[in-house]
């Protein structure tokens, strides 16, 4: 019958078709490389057809990432941030700059303020940076508490002088954008690379990370470090066209007599958040698994979960202060490895093994 | 303690015996190839011979054997992979080889007073730590060796390394922060001083993750 011998032709036909791809996919490889910029490691696994490809894909990405680490930089004094800090009340930048502020001051909202860029004035004082760092007394704390909030500053597009401004109402504001910069970062590359034809790999900057697409048909395997062993990897997620990111209080601290003094501070009280060890999210983008990463570690598990419970395609886990750990609703479909009590769970409590 | 469960036993065996090496159960420590074997048996000369000749530690000096006394309990096999306790009668992609064994000592349905605990080599001649400054290698050393001092060259300044068992930790670093001398020690993975553009890997061919966050 005609429509047989039709049938059986399409069918070879398009079986001919698969098996094309799938040689075209078995001709692509898994290439790795890592750059330094933003002050960490930014890793690279990309699958191209060659490494020549590969490599020039990870190039214009990675001068993507140090073009935007020239613009926020907190450091560099040519940066627009650098300028708006030492500003007395602001600055005219670029849409760039503006819509990032912008974007962060949406997130403080959504996270009833947890995720705060205006902390600068109060982490400054904790000097994480210089040979001996100590904690402030709680006197300037409670000053510079004054000179933060989202009300201290204004991001819009200035029609007088058609240029985007960036306000703020204090002299001593400041923004302390680098985890969420570092976010947005990641994603803009991301976009480089797809740009350049690249549809499956990974960028990691320092752990803010984006899966791009798949891994030989499988979803990139992400491990979560443990918050107080070293080397240890408790959670393993798999994850596709997802960003993951983490904060803990192990990632940059000081021991001032015998207490612990990490640089996520809660911006209500000026002091490292205490409710938790380390919080991770998984989100659409970098910069947003970044802010709430934050959010969720200053927030703890119990307003934590709650408020990523009511975003939709946020899910995290956060290690609390005794070591168990929480998760929201529907994460644990990203975790491959884990308690099996939890597993069992849509929204699980476990202890950490120490 | 002659109806003993047979799991529990082995799950209590395992736990104090392997503790220390893996940590605690049940956490991956990728990148080291570790099996421990734990045999209960009524005759240990034979059913020990065995094993080392299915295994391939037979002669192996660097597998270790430890033999502990033990109230009757049925006989059993069974073996820690990297930190997780594998059931050799029911475990997917273990060589047949043990397969057989654990069927065969389960169907002697007997019970033994002897444990007898097997630790494999922990690293062969390819696992190595990696040593790089600004995307060069600068020096590699193998895993097997101890080094008390490992001297790095970075960018900027200096930093020290140890390797003992199997497990890196920096000892000196001239950056003011020493943010490197906190990661460590670690049995796998990297430690990184971004200052220095200095990274320390260890066995970077087996990456048995994608990415890390955290």
């Amino acid at each position: 019958m005609p429509c047989r011998s039709l049938l059986k032709k399409t069918l070879i036909g398009i079986s001919f078709l698969f098996l094309q791809s799938g040689c075209d996919t078995d001709k692509e490889k898994q290439y790795y490389f890592s750059r330094f910029a933003m002050g960490t490691l930014i890793e690279y696994t990309i699958v191209a057809s060659d490494k020549d490809h590969a490599r020039a894909a990870m190039l214009k990405a990675h001068q993507e990432i140090e073009r935007i680490d020239g613009l926020f930089s907190e450091e560099d004094s040519t940066s627009e941030i650098y300028r708006f800090n030492h500003s007395k009340g602001g600055i005219y930048t670029n849409e760039e700059v503006t819509n990032c502020v912008i974007d962060a001051l949406d997130y403080h909202n959504k996270t009833n303020g947890a995720f705060d860029i205006s902390i600068k004035p109060v982490l400054d004082l904790y000097q994480f940076q210089s040979d001996d760092p100590f904690p402030p007394p709680d006197d300037l704390i409670h000053g510079a508490l004054t000179d933060i909030g989202a009300d201290k500053l204004e991001a819009k597009y200035s029609g007088t002088h058609q240029s985007w401004w960036l306000g703020k109402s204090s002299e001593k504001a400041g923004l302390a954008m680098g985890g969420f910069v570092k976010g947005y970062a990641v994603d803009r590359a991301i976009q480089v690379l797809r740009e350049n034809h690249i549809r499956n790999g990974i960028i990691n900057a320092g752990g803010d990370l984006f899966c791009l697409g798949r891994k030989s048909g499988h979803s990139w395997k992400v491990g979560v470090r443990h918050p107080r062993q070293a080397g240890s990897i408790p959670v393993v997620l798999t994850l596709s066209n997802l960003a993951a990111a983490t904060s803990g209080d192990y990632q940059r601290y000081f021991i001032f007599e015998g207490e612990r003094y990490h640089h996520i501070l809660d911006p209500q009280t000026g002091k490292p958040a205490r409710k938790a060890q380390s919080a991770t999210v998984v989100a659409k983008t970098t910069a947003e698994a970044d802010a709430w990463a934050t959010a969720l570690f200053i927030s703890g598990p119990d307003e934590g979960i709650g408020l990523i419970n009511r975003m939709k395609n946020v899910y995290g886990m956060i290690v609390d202060s005794s070591g168990s750990l929480h998760y929201s609703r529907g994460m644990q479909r990203f975790v491959l490895t884990g308690d099996d009590t939890a597993a069992a769970q849509n929204t699980g409590t476990n202890a950490l093994q120490e | 303690m002659n109806n003993i469960s047979r799991r529990r036993f082995l799950k209590m065996s395992a736990l104090l015996g392997v503790g220390t090496i893996s940590g605690g159960l049940p956490w991956l420590r990728p990148g080291l190839n570790e099996r421990s074997y734990f045999l209960i048996t009524d005759n240990p000369a034979g059913d020990l011979g065995r094993l080392l000749r299915i295994t391939g530690l037979a002669g192996d000096k660097g597998a270790s054997i430890e033999y502990t006394c033990i109230q009757p309990s049925l006989l059993d096999l069974g073996i820690i992979v990297n930190g997780r306790l594998v059931d050799p009668r029911h475990a997917i992609g273990l060589e047949p080889e043990l397969t057989g064994f654990a069927n065969a000592l389960w169907a002697r349905r007997s019970t033994g007073k002897h444990l007898v605990k097997i630790e494999t080599p922990r690293f062969d001649q390819n696992d190595l730590v990696l040593f790089e400054v600004n995307g060069e290698i600068v020096e590699q050393v193998s895993l097997r060796n101890n080094y008390r001092q490992i001297a790095i060259a970075g960018k900027k300044s200096g930093t020290s390394f140890e390797l003992k068992d199997g497990c890196l930790s920096v000892t000196q670093a001239s950056c003011r922060h020493e943010v490197c001398k906190k990661i460590g020690p670690i049995y796998s993975g990297r430690i990184i001083c971004a200052p220095n553009k200095l990274v320390a890997t260890i066995n970077p061919a087996q990456r048995l993750f994608d990415g890390i966050t955290g």
